[in-house]
Order: structure tokens, then C-alpha cells, then sequence
């Protein structure tokens, strides 16, 4: 099994309470989450990435426990080892793209120099055409290339696996359709588990074996594509 | 003339200890505030803040009354290091320290609190430890925040005067600052050395203010 997630977590403000029980296990290599905004899905990709505690349940990925209340094992973020792109990419504002992607390269107390080489990082500039922006800060790209510039941040730490939260909804239509194609190219490459979460049904037709749908914090229903889980 | 110039050295040197002292302890502080919830953060807020609406007189007299050789500090520090503070430009640090403190920690409480978590998240996904997401992510981008207190707070102790007064007193070449040997030349009626104290002061005070202009604006940490 890749992914065995249980969580429940209950939320609470003045303005309303919300109680996130999400349970879904999963042998699909690209699995969405689907559900409309506001339904715990990123909440849930929290739990799964340890930003977020939940109150009860477990989180395992290929049978190892990254979280489990009752066995009291919270592994920190950092142990984890996954790779989370947020929606809106949360690249460092005060540094270059190549000192962002290197970022993970330079476990000190110091960030990577600005001329900072690594064999790596150009690989990744490469396969994401960002080599002439390397030098640039994020606020100078595109959304495409930020979009890209996150992806290779994450990947340059080789993770055990993707988290992706709503990668395409900053994006227009047309670099859309092309950068879910090229994310589905480089995951067959990679060959790493990845949870992708999103509201556009487009996401789902295009890119799932498998999805889990997601609504007022609860799972309602799981589709599966059974030939992908089959190959 | 000649004591002009060693009033504006003591005072830079009081003033340059009370803002290092304020980088660490202020910077330290409004991280904690901004970050952590725990009960009596609002009230423990307002008793650093009380220094910026207190009179200074007051402030000098309650650091008078502890750090004194008869206070808990004072007494203890005199007990077990011989050392005693009231009377001494290490005295006036500690004046210039508290009075421009809020300065510092407001500022820095405010820009922490302006960094969004989600950078701090992203840096901890990528398996850099807590304190590196500090100093890496979290301190760069609310430094801008934070130097504007800073130089503020340099520019506040540049012009302490009550506090330090009454911790440090009033001796040439050890404990006068500009602004109190201004005071005493003024009550000597030694016009001519007023006069070119205050002008000594003003000097200095545009030139730190020009210096925070020049610092601050639009800038990111590391950008050029």
C-alpha cells in the first residue's frame, strides 16, 4: 500500500467549527484529491507533509508510520522527506532561482551564494528551461516558470514523494494543459508517489489513476482508473 | 571644545552598546511574541512597551532603586562581583537600553509577524532545521522591519537624557553624554559650548537618519 491516511482534526474559531475526518487508502502512483475549496483538502496534504498535527489517526506511506497518534510518532517535516509545492509556490522572495533550488542542497545556517554551482541544480534549470532566470527573483517570472522553479526547489531534495497543492489554479488554460502533460512525463520518469489536490475536473480527466473525493472535511467517494493499479 | 568631543564619543559609545544590546534581546523577544501563543503574552507586551510612555525620571529612578548598592541587583552584583553600575557609562547602557527597547522589539514583533509561515513552511519541507529556517528564511525577510527600529532605537539612546541622568549622573569624561553636558552648559551659562554641543547633536542625529533613509526603503535583504 503507498498511502494509508486516517486523520481527524476538529477546527475551531468564532466563526464556525469544522471537524476533518479523511480516510483513503491508495495503491495509485498518481492520486488525486478532489473537492471543492474550503473542503480540507489542503488541510489534509498539511497532515500528510507534518505542518499540520492531526488529533487522531495515522499517516503511513509505503508502510512506513509518519504519523501515529497512537503509537506517538510525529516525525518532524523536515524527516519526512516529502516534497510540498503550495498553491501559490511560496518560493523565498530574497533569493535568486537558482539559490531557491539549491536551497535544499545547503543544510547550514547560511543560504547558497548567489554564484553557487551545483551539478544538480543545472540539471534541473535544464530539464525546466529556467537557466536564463536562474539569476532572477521569483517576482521577475512567469507563472509558468514559477510553477517550475517550485517543482525543481522540490525535487532537488529527492523526496519519497510529491505533494502537490492545486499546482495548475494560478496558471491560464492553455499553460495549463501543458505543464499537467509535463508534470505527468516527469513522474513516470521519477517514478515517485504524488498526491495532487484540486478542484478542476480537468486535473482528474487528465492525470489520475486514481481520486479521492473530498467534501466538508469528510472522503464521499473513491474512484480508481484499476488498469493503472494494475501496471 | 575638548570635552565636546568626548561627550560625542561616550555618547556613541553608550549609544552603540544600548542598540546591540537591543538587536539580540528586542529581536529575540518580538519572535517570541509574534510565534508563540502562551497566556500573559499581551500582558507581558505591555510591561516591555511601558518604557516608550513612561517618564524616563521614572524609568531612572526604578533602575536606581534596583540596581543600587542597596537593590536586589545592584546589592547582589556588589556581593558576589564587586561590581557596581550606578555612576558609570555601564549604567548609562543599561538607561539608554531600556528607554529604546520597545523601539526594537515593536518593530521586530511587527515584521515577523508580517512574514508569511508559508515561507518558513516551505523551508522546513526541505529538511533545513528549525534554527536555519531562522536565520535562512524567517530574519531576512522581516529585516527591513527590523532595522527601522534599530536605527530608531540608536537615534532614541543618541538622546537619552532622564534615565541616564539619574543612573550615571553627570561626570565629565566618564558618565556625561551630549545631551546632559548640554543641560549642564546651559545652567553654567557657557553659551558657546551649548551652542556647539547642540550643534555637535543635531549632526548627528540627521546623520542617522539619513543613514536609516538610505537603509530602508524598497528594499529586500539581499537584493541589490
Amino acid at each position: 500500500m503507498i498511502w494509508d491516511v486516517d486523520v481527524r482534526k476538529h477546527f475551531e474559531n468564532t466563526k464556525r467549527s469544522f471537524t476533518l475526518d479523511v480516510r483513503f487508502r491508495s495503491n495509485a502512483r498518481r492520486l488525486i484529491l478532489f473537492g471543492p475549496s474550503g473542503a480540507g483538502k489542503s488541510q489534509t496534504l498539511k497532515m500528510i507533509a507534518g505542518l499540520s498535527a492531526p488529533d487522531d489517526g495515522h499517516v503511513r506511506l509505503e508502510g512506513l508510520s509518519l504519523f501515529d497518534h497512537r503509537a506517538r510518532i510525529d516525525m518532524r517535516p523536515q524527516q519526512r522527506a516529502l516534497a510540498y509545492v503550495f498553491q501559490d509556490y511560496a518560493l523565498f522572495p530574497h533569493l535568486t532561482v537558482l539559490q531557491n533550488i539549491a536551497f535544499a542542497l545547503h543544510p547550514g545556517l547560511v543560504n547558497p551564494k548567489r554564484n553557487v554551482r551545483h551539478d544538480t541544480v543545472t540539471r534541473w534549470l535544464e530539464v525546466f528551461h529556467l537557466d536564463l532566470v536562474a539569476h532572477q527573483y521569483p517576482e521577475q517570472l512567469s507563472g509558468g516558470q514559477r510553477q517550475r522553479a517550485a517543482l525543481a526547489r522540490a525535487l532537488v531534495a529527492e523526496p519519497r514523494a510529491l505533494l502537490l497543492d492545486e499546482p495548475f489554479a494560478a496558471l491560464d488554460r492553455a499553460l495549463r494543459a501543458h505543464l499537467r502533460q509535463e508534470l505527468a512525463e516527469l513522474q513516470a520518469q521519477l517514478n515517485i508517489p504524488l498526491i495532487l489536490i484540486t478542484h478542476d475536473e480537468e486535473d482528474v480527466d487528465s492525470f489520475a489513476d486514481a481520486v479521492i473525493h473530498i467534501q466538508d472535511g469528510r472522503t464521499i467517494e473513491e474512484t480508481m482508473d484499476h488498469d493503472a493499479l494494475a501496471a | 571644545m575638548e570635552n565636546a568631543w568626548i561627550a560625542l564619543s561616550l555618547t556613541l559609545k553608550v549609544a552603540g552598546w544600548a542598540t546591540a544590546l537591543n538587536l539580540v534581546f528586542g529581536v529575540a523577544i518580538g519572535f517570541v511574541l509574534a510565534r508563540k501563543r502562551f497566556p500573559g503574552r499581551d500582558l507581558l507586551d505591555a510591561l516591555l512597551t511601558l518604557p516608550l510612555v513612561m517618564p524616563p525620571t521614572v524609568l531612572g529612578y526604578y533602575l536606581l532603586v534596583l540596581l543600587g548598592r542597596h537593590g536586589p541587583i545592584g546589592g547582589w552584583l556588589q556581593e558576589n562581583f564587586g561590581i557596581n553600575l550606578i555612576f558609570t557609562w555601564q549604567g548609562a547602557v543599561i538607561a539608554a537600553t531600556i528607554v529604546a527597547f520597545p523601539l526594537v522589539f515593536k518593530s521586530a514583533r511587527a515584521a515577523f509577524e508580517a512574514v508569511d509561515p508559508q515561507f518558513e513552511q516551505a523551508a522546513r519541507v526541505l529538511r533545513i532545521s528549525e534554527v536555519a529556517v531562522f536565520f535562512r528564511v524567517t530574519l531576512p525577510l522581516a529585516w527591513r522591519g527590523i532595522l527601522a527600529g534599530v536605527l530608531l532605537a540608536f537615534a532614541r539612546a543618541t538622546g537619552e537624557f532622564g534615565a541616564t541622568l539619574m543612573v550615571a549622573g553627570s561626570i565629565p569624561g566618564k558618565t556625561q553624554t551630549l545631551s546632559v553636558a548640554v543641560y549642564e552648559a546651559v545652567q553654567a551659562g557657557q553659551d558657546n559650548v551649548a551652542n556647539f554641543l547642540v550643534l555637535v547633536t543635531s549632526v548627528t542625529c540627521i546623520t542617522v537618519l539619513l543613514a536609516a533613509g538610505r537603509l530602508a526603503p524598497g528594499r529586500i535583504a539581499g537584493q541589490p
